[in-house]
């Protein structure tokens, strides 16, 4: 299924990436109605739209192209050995059946995930305001970051929080099979 | 969905692993593929003819990832590095017959083969420390 080129305007939103998926929800709620007329098809679109808005990485890349700022760069090397870090160790510890060890990497994941998504939101939705180095971009010399236009940091923001994502993907994903791999318990 | 070799390649992967990266014959390339969040790791290790005698990879990532890398390291073992650094993302993506929307994991296999030559290369032009410790 071929998409428009621009989510939020095919289904009436203003573009902003603080967008919660209740809001997303009431608008294809909305939609149904208004586009029932059109068929199967419009509604299937409707829905397909309305999942990959609410995918936070998809939602700032609608927004990035609606700005004209790059979308992919080369990658950090550094975030890239943070991220082979983590992806080994979530591995490791499902191996071992190390529970409490996923929990406890989960426990740190989910306030640096939504960081990131707060600093996007600064820099997306706010006025250009003071945005505060990401965990890879810390450790770049503070010229060289201050250097960076907003697209920059951005796409460093973005790049992470794809990255990120998916090794709190993974780590659920183990955990999850460590708890169904339990034995029964009766109460 | 998958084709066999895809299949075959994700199921029983070969040379997973690592090795040593402080050594001097060993070169590691780490790349990534920003649109699906997957890292894929490839190490050599280079004998003193200039012939790729050990290669090992660690994916984290979709099933066509992992064949692709563990593909990589098949083709590479045995070869000299200028005929590994020639292989090409389509010859991979073609053997494991991989569709369109995966064609981006050949080519992060084809970078990882690059930059683990290249890392092996930067290390051969610094000067090791010779035995015996005698410096002028």
């Amino acid at each position: 299924m071929r998409l428009p080129g621009d989510l939020f305007s095919f289904l009436g939103l203003a573009p902003r990436f603080a967008l919660e998926p209740s809001e997303l929800d009431r608008r294809q709620r909305e939609l149904y109605v208004e586009r029932q007329a059109e068929g199967s098809r419009a509604i299937e679109k409707v829905n397909e739209a309305v999942r990959s808005l609410k995918d936070p990485a998809i939602r700032a890349e609608q927004l990035f192209k609606l700005r004209g700022w790059p979308t992919r760069g080369p990658a950090d090397p550094i975030l890239l050995e943070r991220i082979y870090t983590d992806r080994e160790f979530i591995d490791q510890a499902r191996k071992k059946g190390d529970q409490a060890g996923l929990l406890a990497w989960m426990d740190a994941a989910l306030p640096r995930q939504r960081n990131l998504l707060d600093l996007l939101t600064l820099l997306l939705d706010g006025p250009a305001a003071t945005i505060y180095p990401t965990d890879s971009a810390a450790r770049r010399p503070s010229d060289a970051l201050g250097e960076l236009s907003d697209a920059g940091r951005a796409l460093l923001l973005l790049e992470e929080l794809r990255y990120f994502s998916r090794a709190v993907d993974a780590a659920r994903a183990a955990i999850d099979a460590l708890e169904d791999a339990k034995p029964e318990t009766f109460a | 969905m998958y084709s066999k070799n895809v299949l075959d390649h994700t199921d029983n992967p070969r040379n997973v692993g690592t090795l040593d990266g402080n050594d001097p014959n060993v070169g590691t390339g780490l790349v990534g593929s920003p649109a699906c969040g997957d890292v894929m790791r490839l190490q050599i290790k280079v004998s003193e003819g200039g012939v790729i005698e050990a290669a090992r990879f660690k994916t984290f990532g979709c099933g066509s990832a992992i064949a692709a890398s563990s593909l990589a390291t098949e083709w590479i073992q045995g070869r000299s590095l200028d005929e590994a650094a020639q292989i090409q993302n389509t010859a991979i993506a073609e053997e494991l017959n991989l569709p369109p929307v995966k064609l981006h994991c050949s080519v992060l296999a084809e970078d990882a083969i690059r930059l683990a030559i290249e890392d092996y290369r930067k290390k051969q032009t610094v000067p090791r420390p010779t035995p015996g410790g005698n410096t002028k």
